[in-house]
């Protein structure tokens, strides 16, 4: 069956503007390539540019089709582009699918309106190294460990990786706490792109009203994600002490844990904060020892990257082994 | 298993492939001393190094010269030192976007201006490139990634290269993707840094792309850049893949991870028996052993016994912590307010130190005795004092402390036995 598919890009030199378009996919394609394919078409005479200019990995894709049917635009050249931007706004100009946001802002806009909408998002698939890691997490929890270092390489996936966590281990309130803010539009972008996400309420705790957020979805049995910066100052305390009163099982994720979080005045708040049955887990890409030196370590998980590069080469070691 | 995930192959397509390279300077360093005998002579003796480089960049002029043309633009008839012949890249590749990281004492001079030498001096050598330094008063961590994108864009329109020179700026939350030829131009440094910039040419570009690590060296052989990597994730590989051998382990690594030595005729890929060797004879296996020591499990008392070399305080703390229940350093609040753990960081240097020591020494203890290290105790156990006295003595760590640590497995066996695989 022939489906109806958005798409989502932005030149990688101008991180402030992006462009969202539709595109009508044929029964038996991949949907990602014929998007990329519609995406390197647009670029007309300047294809060769498409490597320079776009990053695949980065270009996002949803299937619309059962919110095109609803509305009466399933057909080729429908234009569900242009009724999902009139919810999103920031359109540059009347009549272009550029929008004036970053393409981060932009696909949480889309996630969260098609997720008003009932419609289906993207199923996240794990790499195997994600997999097991997360295997191993849950079975450290199980065992009762509470204190975990997850040493996790540069392209490990370490946001999608941290969201399976959430959702497998169903903690109601989930604290992402990092000395470095950028990570947090990583983790709005990843969290909310899912359909393994949809139940996720994400909470800014720099945002006006964020306590009410937070209750909200925990009085409705939802999983809240909290991201917490650890800059000192901005009522950083009330903060901590706001979260850790709740009366629900947490799961904290310190993000970035071998950067400013590792130094003793950054973690203790939380140190002291925690209480006995929550889960920490101290995420870093390298110097997992500095990131767990002033914690209570119980479990320790590294990922190296000659790791990624083994499960892509598996082949390599099959005909020897 | 999990409940709401499943396992996407294509996932492991993202990755962009790695290969290693160790290239030796010795050719430039010899030009250079030709033509100045006293570059890299420090107090009559002669060892070059990166520091040294760094603290005076215009006395090492020549040498920096010629070592960049000789990698970036294949002059001075050392092919050995030509990248574009190591790595077999073609010109149809186009432009080059290398990124290079400079030794961290260079910062150290007044108002960099060691770093603003080096710049000039880049600039000078290579006229195909555009040099963009990652430093200075209007370039900040938050703002490196955005402005050298820019410069890079710019030198595309030009056609020029591009030579991205940093200090240790850009080393985190740096993504330029045109980035093919990452050089680490550094003695030694922290193994997390060193990997932090490794990464900085792994971000997803054009399909197929496949970024280079080129360690410049000076000597090849105490070369350890990429020792840890490539140890912890044989340790890794053959703990969750139930390998018995972790030299097994370290081959399967080095099936699917390219290092290079680099040679006039081309790239050589290290196989596992000379990296082995190549690795036990610049210590390498004996840092990463003290680099895993477990000592954060370890209490205050515990680290402080460890660190003094005091075997029986060591094992009475042990034992109290075990009663306790208390196995984990604590943070503890000071009498000024301030907090810290409860135990010092020089101690726990000396006491990560201690283990090295041990590892290094370890062939005293196990080709004393039998085939095994458990025997080899046994053996000087029965032999008395004097044998004992005699370990003491050459390890500079008392034998029972050795003893405690190899036989509780305090010191990774995994490691110790590949030492002598």
């Amino acid at each position: 069956m022939d489906k109806m598919y958005c798409y989502l890009w932005h030149e990688k030199t101008d991180v402030n503007e992006c462009k969202f378009g539709e595109r009508w996919v044929k029964s038996g394609l991949d949907p990602r390539k014929d998007c990329l394919k519609r995406i390197r078409d647009s670029m007309a005479v300047r294809k060769d540019k498409f490597g320079d200019t776009v990053d695949p990995a980065e270009v996002v894709i949803w299937d619309v089709t059962e919110l095109a049917q609803e509305v009466g635009r399933f057909k080729m050249h429908g234009r569900i582009d242009d009724y999902i931007r009139e919810f999103v706004g920031f359109r540059k100009g009347t009549t272009g699918e550029v929008h004036s946001l970053s393409a981060v802002d932009m696909a949480f806009k889309v996630n969260e309106f098609l997720k008003k909408q009932n419609q289906p998002l993207v199923e996240a698939g794990l790499s195997q190294n994600q997999y097991s890691a997360a295997e191993n997490v849950l079975a450290a929890i199980a065992e009762g460990k509470r204190t975990i270092v997850a040493e996790l390489c540069a392209r490990f996936g370490k946001t999608i990786w941290s969201g399976a966590l959430v959702k497998e281990t169903n903690a109601q309130l989930t604290i992402v706490a990092s000395y470095v803010l950028t990570s947090f539009a990583s983790f709005k972008k990843d969290l909310s792109t899912f359909e393994q996400f949809r139940d996720f309420v994400l909470v800014d705790a720099g945002d006006e009203d964020w306590e009410d957020h937070v209750q909200n979805a925990i009085e409705g049995g939802l999983q809240a994600v909290v991201f917490l910066s650890m800059c000192a100052g901005g009522r950083r305390q009330d903060k901590i002490d706001f979260l850790f009163g709740q009366p629900v099982t947490k799961l904290v994720i310190v993000d970035e844990a071998d950067f400013g979080v590792h130094q003793v005045k950054q973690s203790q708040p939380l140190i002291e904060a925690r209480g006995e049955n929550d889960v920490v887990v101290l995420m870093t890409g390298t110097n997992g020892d500095k990131a767990a030196s002033i914690w209570p370590v119980d479990h320790y998980l590294s990922v190296t990257y000659p790791e990624l590069l083994m499960e892509k080469h598996a082949d390599r070691l099959v005909d020897q082994n | 298993m999990l409940k709401h995930f499943k396992v996407d192959v294509s996932r492991h397509q993202l990755v962009v492939d790695v290969e290693f390279y160790q290239m030796n300077l010795a050719s430039v360093v010899e030009i250079a001393r030709t033509a100045e005998p006293d570059a890299f002579v420090t107090d009559g003796v002669f060892l070059p190094s990166w520091s040294k480089f760094a603290a005076n960049p215009v006395k090492a002029k020549g040498f920096f010269t010629n070592m960049l043309q000789a990698v970036l633009e294949g002059k001075g008839g050392d092919d050995s030192l030509n990248v574009d012949l190591q790595t077999r890249r073609s010109a149809k590749e186009g432009m080059k976007v290398a990124m290079m990281f400079l030794p961290g004492s260079v910062l150290r001079s007044e108002k960099q201006d060691n770093l603003k030498e080096i710049v000039y001096i880049a600039e000078q050598a290579l006229k195909g490139f555009s040099i963009v330094p990652v430093y200075g008063e209007e370039m900040s961590n938050a703002n490196a990634e955005q402005k050298v994108k820019e410069a890079v864009e710019l030198a595309e329109k030009t056609g020029q290269h591009v030579l991205i020179l940093s200090a240790g700026m850009a080393q985190r939350s740096f993504s330029i993707p045109q980035i093919t030829e990452l050089y680490l131009a550094y003695d030694t440094g922290d193994n997390g840094a060193t990997i932090q910039k490794m990464s900085r040419t792994l971000t997803p570009h054009k399909v197929g792309k496949v970024g280079r690590v080129i360690s410049l060296s000076f000597d090849p052989n105490r070369d350890d850049k990429f020792d840890a990597m490539m140890i912890e994730t044989a340790q890794n590989y053959k703990k969750n893949h139930g390998i018995k051998d972790l030299k097994q382990a370290l081959r399967d690594v080095l099936r699917t991870v390219d290092i290079f030595k680099c040679q006039a005729d081309g790239a050589v890929k290290i196989e596992i028996d000379e990296y082995l060797e190549q690795a036990l004879a610049r210590k390498s296996i004996d840092r990463v052993i003290g680099k895993i020591a477990p000592v954060n499990e370890l209490t205050a008392a515990e680290v402080s016994a460890l660190a003094s070399g005091n075997v029986d305080v060591f094992r009475a703390a042990r034992k109290d912590a075990a009663a306790r229940g208390k196995t984990r350093l604590n943070v503890v609040k000071k009498k000024s307010g301030a907090t810290k753990t409860d135990a010092s960081e020089k101690e726990l240097k000396l006491a990560r130190e201690m283990i090295v020591t041990i590892s290094q020494n370890i062939d005293i203890i196990k080709f004393y005795g039998d085939s095994t290290i458990e025997e080899a105790f046994a053996l000087i156990d029965a032999d008395g004092p004097s044998i004992q006295d005699d370990v003491t003595e050459q390890f500079g760590v008392p034998y029972t402390m050795v003893k405690e640590l190899v036989l509780t497995n305090f010191i990774n066996r995994d490691l110790l036995d590949l030492k002598f695989a």
